[in-house]
């Protein structure tokens, strides 16, 4: 005798969920909801105020994503006829999106008469003409993951015109900058307690952070790559806190995987959860054959990941693993220790008399951790103006001499936390390390014109930039800490709206 | 009352901080914002085909020659048109006639003769409404005239030129301007309705306006609500 089990409907499971939903919800805490919104109006207006394909390189991760969508293959990254599909490369072209990127005197297609143009144009597409970008495309050499979760949502709004498909996509694309804000939120609570200013401020600049805010409505793998690396070091500080438990090894490193799979810069997540495992077996005294297999699990998840993507680059054409600025890990030859080392400093420093001259243009400090990191947008020609970017550097500045003064004062409460510390440092250490590396080693190969690295790039380390401030300011006395906290995120809030209304005046006006 | 002072002192510190940042926003906003969007400036209405980035294509009308570009929009906005110019000879450059052309509608200036290498701006009649139509610059002189324009791929636009019927490579950079200097705050409602184009009017005009109050009111007054909440709540959790 069979018993048949009727499927519960869809709308039944809902109803059923909802009371689970409201109560999920409820135990948001009031501040992070709050934040939540104000970040994700932010992301709405950033979406408005900038046009289609006008982000960092958006044309090609959306070429990407799309064919991805559309055919099921990643584009080549060195042949085909096409680097955008037919439909993308039309838009670019009827609308003057492609004369507009980056170009700061010129302006989109804006006008009625514009869109009927365009309209008319999309209606005449021959079929296939959203699948047929094939490369090359650049950005093929990403890895896949970004795109290929950008593809479900793709995939449910296919039936829409390209314009209000892209800006959709835009949309659910927020929700990875949103999910970082969290992150960002739990990680204050696990280093400073449940203290929720501290909290607070801690996600706060990083929901206000206006560079970050401004990918989010950006279609690129940045994204992705930015709430899982901060995801990793979250699960990388449960890791070292609370012990090295298979569950956590396992989160720990299938995060990171992902942060593998999602672009080249994810490669920096390994040293950390190699760094997070170490430091949890010593400090939880694990022993050897414990050690040994949660080793190994996580070996065997990054490990696995690593090869499914060799297998299904391989399969799909794609000519190289990595591109972009992991490209530049092995690029060329020429490297000299002392040159590297010498790059380095005067990057951050003026050049000794005894240093060679620093390869490549004069670009340092200044226009990585200041200019394109608080804020460049579109393709880097929207800018604040200059006082901005010196008032910043001069806040910067103070608030590096005030996180050493806190960390010197509360060296004890350091010193207890090493742990943390090693994991944030790796996270640190790594990341500027490999920065600096393929900055070097691109500018070896271009002769010293591409330096390669903006500020953007930073924003994978934006929550140890938020915890960062936290800790500062919560070192401070408490009759002066909310007070700086709260003048902070009005800063934070000012650079916010001012860098939505310039893009929209760049260009709409 | 000893026992209540603490909290009340760090309860009024919790609102001073956030009466703090939000006169911080505000005074920023007075001095930042108030000025950005007073300032009078002369607004761009379209640009048919930008300027080169890099290398300068020169394109050359002999006497009586045309040169038209397709697809070029026209708005009600489009006072001035803005064009470059080189002079050919020591005497400078032969007359110049723009004419603008859609159906219902057609505008024709003059670039007088004379001139130097420079950009050449000239009133052109706007449309009432916007258009799609031509640009066609004719050579109304004795020598060659000579614009300046672009044929990098990086910055062609849709237009397409021709010369005396013939297609040719690249674009005459051509703007148009609004002759008017209008505050950024008056622009507003044309900034919106740009850029609910671009979405394909997903977001009508109506909507962005609403999500600008959002913007402006709604990210400074939920910043610091989100600051005196938490503290407040910090507040709560301690006494208890």
């Amino acid at each position: 005798m069979t018993t048949a089990r009727v499927a519960p409907s869809p709308r039944r499971s809902l109803r059923a969920a909802a009371p689970l939903i409201r109560a999920a919800i409820r135990r948001v805490p009031t501040p992070l909801a709050l934040l939540l919104t104000v970040a994700l109006v932010l992301s709405v207006a950033w979406d408005v105020a900038l046009p289609a394909f006008q982000g960092p390189d958006e044309a090609g991760h959306f070429s990407y994503l799309q064919h991805l969508a559309e055919t099921g293959k990643i584009p080549s990254a060195t042949t085909g006829g096409k680097p955008n599909s037919t439909e993308v490369q039309a838009a670019l072209n009827w609308l003057n999106l492609k004369a507009l990127i980056g170009d700061i005197r010129a302006a989109p297609a804006w006008s009625s008469a514009d869109l009927a143009l365009w309209h008319q144009v999309e209606h005449a597409l021959p079929s296939g003409s959203r699948g047929d970008g094939a490369g090359p495309n650049a950005l093929a050499k990403n890895p896949p993951l970004y795109y290929a979760v950008m593809s479900v949502p793709y995939r449910m709004l296919v039936w829409l015109p390209l314009l209000k498909r892209l800006f959709l996509l835009r949309l659910l694309n927020a929700l990875f900058y949103l999910a970082t804000i969290v992150l960002v939120w739990m990680l204050a609570g696990e280093l400073f307690g449940r203290v929720l200013w501290k909290q607070t401020l801690a996600a706060g600049v990083v929901a206000l952070q206006p560079q970050l805010a401004f990918m989010s409505a950006v279609i690129n793998a940045d994204n992705l790559l930015i709430a899982l690396t901060s995801a990793v070091l979250l699960a990388s500080v449960r890791l070292v806190k609370l012990g090295p438990s298979l569950a956590r090894v396992l989160t720990a490193s299938g995060l990171t995987a992902a942060a593998v799979l999602t672009h080249g810069r994810g490669l920096v997540t390994i040293p950390v959860l190699l760094t997070a495992l170490v430091v949890s077996f010593i400090k939880h005294h694990t022993e050897v054959r414990d050690a040994l297999a949660r080793t190994a699990a996580a070996g065997a998840t990054v490990g696995g990941a690593a090869l499914a993507y060799v297998l299904f680059g391989r399969a799909g054409g794609s000519s190289g693993l990595y591109g972009g600025q992991a490209s530049e890990l092995n690029a060329g030859t020429g490297f000299k220790l002392g040159q590297f080392l010498s790059s380095i400093y005067q990057f951050y420093l003026p050049k000794l008399t005894e240093l060679h001259r620093r390869v490549g243009p004069a670009y340092g400090y200044r226009q990585v951790f200041i200019d394109t990191f608080y804020g460049a947008f579109g393709s880097l020609e929207v800018a604040f103006r200059p006082p901005i970017y010196d008032t910043l550097q001069v806040l910067s500045a103070l608030g590096l001499v005030g996180l050493y003064t806190a960390v010197v004062t509360h060296w004890r409460r350091f010193w207890r936390s090493w742990a943390v510390v090693l994991v944030m440092l790796a996270l640190l250490i790594t990341n500027l390390l490999f920065l600096h590396y393929v900055s070097y080693r691109s500018l070896l190969g271009t002769g010293g014109k591409e330096p390669l690295i903006v500020g953007r790039y930073l924003l994978p380390m934006v929550s140890l930039f938020g915890l960062a401030v936290a800790f500062t300011v919560g070192s401070l006395p408490k009759r002066v800490g909310p007070f700086v906290g709260a003048i902070i995120l009005a800063g934070g809030a000012l650079l916010s709206l001012t860098g939505v209304g310039i893009t929209l005046v760049r260009f709409y006006a | 009352m000893p026992s209540g002072r603490p909290g009340s002192l760090r309860a009024r510190r919790a609102v001073a901080a956030a009466a703090v940042g939000s006169a911080l926003l505000a005074v920023g906003a007075l001095i930042w914002f108030v000025p950005f969007l007073a300032h009078g400036r002369q607004s761009v209405a379209e640009v048919p085909a930008p300027v080169p980035l890099k290398s300068i294509t020169q394109f050359a009308l002999a006497p009586g020659q045309q040169a038209c570009m397709s697809y070029v929009a026209v708005t009600p906005n489009s006072r001035l048109a803005r064009f470059r110019v080189r002079a050919g000879t020591a005497q400078g450059g032969p007359r110049i006639e723009l004419i603008l052309h859609a159906a219902g509608y057609e505008s024709r200036t003059r670039v007088p003769g004379d001139y130097r290498t420079g950009s050449a701006t000239v009133q052109i009649v706007p449309p009432k409404e916007p258009l799609l139509g031509t640009a066609c610059f004719v050579d109304r002189g004795n020598s060659a005239a000579l614009l300046v324009g672009t044929a990098e791929p990086r910055t062609v636009s849709r237009s397409s030129t021709r010369i005396d019927g013939r297609p040719v490579v690249g674009d005459i950079a051509i703007a148009f301007l609004d002759s008017r200097r209008r505050a950024l705050i008056d622009s507003t409602p044309e900034i919106f309705s740009h850029a609910s184009n671009l979405t394909d009017h997903l977001v009508p005009v109506w909507l962005i306006w609403i999500l600008a109050f959002l913007v402006v009111l709604g990210v400074p007054i939920g910043t610091m609500a989100a600051f005196y909440v938490a503290m407040r709540d910090d507040l709560e959790t301690s006494a208890n």
